[in-house]
């Protein structure tokens, strides 16, 4: 009977590690792909993870079904008579805390690199936020400044208090250059909401009542990647339950291959904005 | 006080027998509060369970009309689910399963039943104060069946009902009456939870027999005396949450509502806010100059959060403790061998405890809270990892050189322990804050609370039920069908959650109405659908296997085969009472020699050796 039972619990390593190895290979890397700069990071901390609690989930149910099959009471019908074992509990404890302490403290840069708002602007001081995400039910919202003639280059954002005459508003849609650092305001109209592209390895929520600066950029995306509009389209969803339209908060987020070919599509857009009535602004 | 509430239950038992209505419904005999417990929370599982089939069944097939009650619940819909009741079913799965099942079975149900019994007493140290805490759960379950007809349904803002979708009444379907009785429902629960805290730790500190010290005491109730520390730290900010959010929920308050919802865009004030409250008390400038603050002046969304979660992280521990604690029993008896490590056992279940209270801010590394705090709660939640790593390797190294009987509780047991390994591995991913940036609100984190929740909770509690059921009854479960019955919700509970994981690494978005469409949006669509119908199946034939067990339950309490006193040659109190106890327990008060794991001991000529047994000659022992 143990060795039915054992072998039973035996399915558990041997589906489990089958199942990530057959979704692996079938999707070319599991993870969404990767465009962002952090994303390298990310994956390789994910990938890190995978490796040490892998080896720890094999050793352990294999440990498992080892004891399950071998207790057969060997001492005369008896059991091993013991209360454990000072060195061994001390080692497996100090070995346990080194490997857990220094998973936390090994990722700590990361966490800082991806969302500490200092650092960004300490890395990057010039970049303006491009456009005020304003989610609600069930759509994103995007404003962005218009383009500024005299000075030749995009306008800024009035992310305070937004107009018609300022800047243009999208529905589930937003515009990024490739290659460049992007920050946006997120906010939202009427609940909690979260702000996620996948590939760009961002996630936030969107908290009513609050302005949260969020950034993040497509840097890896190569040139075979843009389609004949020199775009490529990234889905961007909603991860916080927000009410029964939840699913429906999908999105796309549209990258230009260059700061040119973006700086071209903000230009069309002002135009198109400047000619319109007014009264079709907001 | 404990003793005068036991003095005066002590008197009780010499009148004449207590009528039907006082013996088993109003009844202040913790045995039977127990049962009242135990049969409660398995009719709410059986809700519980239908809605997560249901749930599946929108997943898998969203384009059909759903079997059987599809025409009369969506006669306008062509017999489809809309996504409103799905969003409803998915808030009240996980509410029904997380406080009307895990908490009261766990905590309500063993811990009622066993810890006087365990310890050497005749009952709680309260007895009607353990009968209220019984007499909470009715209203509760009242208010949360209700619920499911009030108008726009029961709740529909998630287990976690975050504000603000789950105070403004427009916000959800549910977010009016439903999410009403939604927070008088859980006030119920946590007032029980509340009275039955205090109640353990009373007894298990007061009311132990002779000879029981507190490192002489079986890890049941060490963990049921843990878990009611916790919840008597918990349960006070929970009900806070409750309260305010109950008063928000009613329009009559502004706690989890900021004053400015349509943030810095277009001036429209939500009318109950803060900065109306000073104009009204003329204090305009005031409330302009903290309305241009670009800051919220009114209440705070994510109050609720880490008030919510103060109560919830560690009631994830509530919901998991008793169950190792009643896992390293059953083990440690049926493998005929002491718990290895019987005090680091301890400590570390009274290190998840306290480390349980830091670590909350780990289900709001997204949220908006400060990423630095982030950081410092990856630290604590990821060291929790430590003490139930060494759990793990407690009960493995228990097992290993035993003598082990592969009975129903044991299979079930260890079951805990393969799942477990999982579930507690896979939250490693989420506690660090870079990769949860990609995990946070996948299928992952549904995986992973469902390894702990079922593959651990449920687990451990079928393991208690097939272990106590002789003492509970005073009969014994047909062992073949429980055999079957675990074989087949082993495997299944696998086919069923595993796949979770791998489409939660893909991405797939949880909570999602119609999540074919997203997934028909991916790249490689064709292997999440294969993940994802094979969930729903597995779902499907998790859920009909429990047939087996609810028939071989009810069967075995009339019909199955008389228990002796003690089945499993155990060496704990409870077993020293008659198969089930009487009022009272006990026909005299036990005194206690040792320790409750002396299995397979050298110089005893059997292999177990209860705790009550007095030998002639000493002997050489274990830790005490």
């Amino acid at each position: 009977m143990r060795y039915f039972w054992g072998f039973i619990f035996l399915t558990v390593p041997i589906v489990g590690v089958a199942m990530f190895v057959y979704s692996y290979a079938r999707t070319d890397g599991w993870l969404p792909p990767n465009v962002a700069s952090i994303g390298d990071e990310i994956d390789f901390l994910f990938y890190f993870i995978l490796a040490i609690t892998g080896i720890v989930f094999i050793l352990t149910e294999l440990l498992l079904v080892y004891a399950m099959m071998t207790a057969t009471g060997r001492n005369g019908g008896k059991s091993t008579y013991t209360h454990g074992s000072k060195p061994l509990e001390v080692t497996w404890t100090v070995l346990t805390a080194a490997i857990l302490l220094f998973i936390a403290f090994y990722q700590v840069p990361t966490w800082a690199r991806a969302k500490f708002y200092g650092q960004f602007k300490e890395r990057h001081p010039d970049v303006k936020p491009t456009a005020l995400v304003i989610a609600s039910q069930f759509q994103w919202e995007t404003r962005q400044a218009l383009w500024d003639k005299e000075a030749d280059k995009p306008g800024e954002l009035n992310w305070k208090n937004p107009n018609f005459r300022d800047s243009f508003v999208m529905y589930n849609e937003l515009h990024i250059p490739a290659g460049e650092p992007v920050l946006i305001y997120l906010t939202t109209r009427d609940v909690i909401h979260s702000f996620w592209v996948p590939s760009l390895r961002v996630k936030q929520d969107a908290l009513p009542g609050s302005v949260i600066p969020v950034w993040f950029d497509a840097a890896k995306l190569k040139p075979e990647d843009f389609g004949p509009n020199k775009t490529k389209e990234i889905e961007w969803v909603c991860a916080e339950l927000c009410g029964w339209g939840h699913y429906r908060m999908r999105a796309k987020v549209v990258v230009h291959a260059t700061k040119q070919d973006y700086y071209e599509w903000l230009k069309r857009k002002s135009e198109e904005q400047l000619t319109s009535k007014p009264n079709q602004g907001i | 006080m404990a003793e005068h509430a036991a003095h005066e239950h002590g008197s009780h038992d010499h009148h004449k027998e207590p009528s039907f209505l006082f013996k088993y419904v109003f009844s202040t005999d913790h045995k039977i509060i127990g049962l009242q417990f135990l049969f409660s929370g398995l009719i709410f599982m059986l809700l519980g369970g239908l809605l997560a089939v249901l749930i599946r069944i929108q997943l898998a097939f969203p384009d059909y009309a759903v079997p059987i009650i599809g025409n009369y619940l969506f006669p306008s819909n062509a017999g489809q689910m809309t996504p409103q009741f799905y969003t409803m079913i998915v808030s009240m799965h996980a509410s029904i399963m997380i406080f009307f099942v895990i908490i009261p079975l766990l905590t309500g149900a063993f811990g009622n039943y066993l810890i006087p019994l365990q310890i050497g007493y005749k009952d709680m140290a309260f007895p009607v104060m353990n009968m209220l805490s019984y007499w909470f759960m009715p209203p509760a379950f009242v208010f949360i069946l209700l619920s499911f007809f009030m108008e726009g349904g029961a709740a529909a803002a998630g287990w976690t009902s975050y504000p603000t979708l789950s105070v403004i009444r427009s916000a959800a379907p549910g977010s009016g009456y439903g999410q009403t009785f939604w927070f008088l429902a859980l006030l119920c629960v946590g007032v029980s939870s509340l009275l039955g805290s205090i109640n353990y730790m009373t007894t298990i500190i007061n009311c132990r027999a002779p000879g029981m010290t507190m490192f002489r005491l079986p890890m049941t109730t060490w963990a049921m005396f843990i878990t009611a520390t916790l919840q008597a730290f918990a349960l006070p900010v929970l009900t806070v949450a409750l309260i305010f959010g109950l008063l928000d929920n009613l329009e009559i308050t502004a706690f989890f509502v900021p004053s400015n919802l349509e943030a810095n865009t277009i001036i429209q004030s939500y009318p109950r806010t803060i900065s109306t409250m000073f104009e009204a008390l003329g204090m305009e400038r005031f409330a302009e100059k903290m309305a241009n603050t670009g800051r919220p002046t009114g209440g705070q969304p994510l109050m609720w959060q880490h008030l919510f979660w103060f109560y919830s992280h560690p009631a994830v521990y509530i919901m998991i403790l008793p169950a190792m604690g009643m896992v390293s029993d059953i083990i440690s008896t049926h493998a005929r061998k002491p718990l290895f490590g019987y005090v680091p056992m301890v400590l570390s279940v009274a290190g998840i405890a306290l480390l349980g209270f830091i670590v909350w801010g780990h289900h709001m590394f997204m949220s908006g809270m400060s990423p630095i705090l982030g950081s410092v709660f990856m630290v604590s939640t990821i060291m929790i990892a430590l003490p139930s790593a060494i759990k793990t390797f407690n009960w493995i190294f228990t097992v290993l050189g035993g003598n082990v009987r592969f009975n129903t509780p044991m299979l079930n047991a260890l079951a805990f322990v393969s799942l477990f390994i999982i579930g507690g591995l896979s939250g490693i991913y989420m506690a660090s804050t870079p990769t949860d940036i990609h995990f946070h609100d996948t299928y992952f984190i549904v995986a992973h609370i469902h390894y702990v929740l079922f593959g651990g909770s449920l687990f451990g509690i079928f393991a208690g039920i097939y272990h106590w059921f002789p003492k509970m009854f005073g009969r014994m479960m047909n062992e073949f069908w429980g055999k079957v019955h675990f074989f087949l919700t082993f495997l299944l509970f696998n086919v069923a959650f595993f796949g979770m994981h791998n489409i939660g690494i893909m991405g797939a978005p949880r909570r999602y109405a119609d999540l074919r469409a997203w997934i028909d949006a991916q790249d490689y669509n064709t292997v999440m659908m294969f993940f994802n119908h094979l969930i729903s199946f597995g779902v499907f034939l998790l859920f009909a296997t429990q047939i087996i067990f609810v028939i071989n339950f009810f069967y075995s309490i009339f019909f199955g085969p008389k228990a002796p006193k003690n089945p499993w040659q155990s060496n704990s109190l409870e077993w020293e009472a008659p198969s089930p106890p009487p009022h009272g327990n006990f026909e005299t008060i036990p005194t206690v020699y040792r320790g409750p794991y002396e299995y397979s001991h050298p110089e005893v000529e059997q292999d177990y050796l209860p705790q009550t047994l007095k030998l002639d000659r000493p002997i050489q022992e274990g830790h005490h």
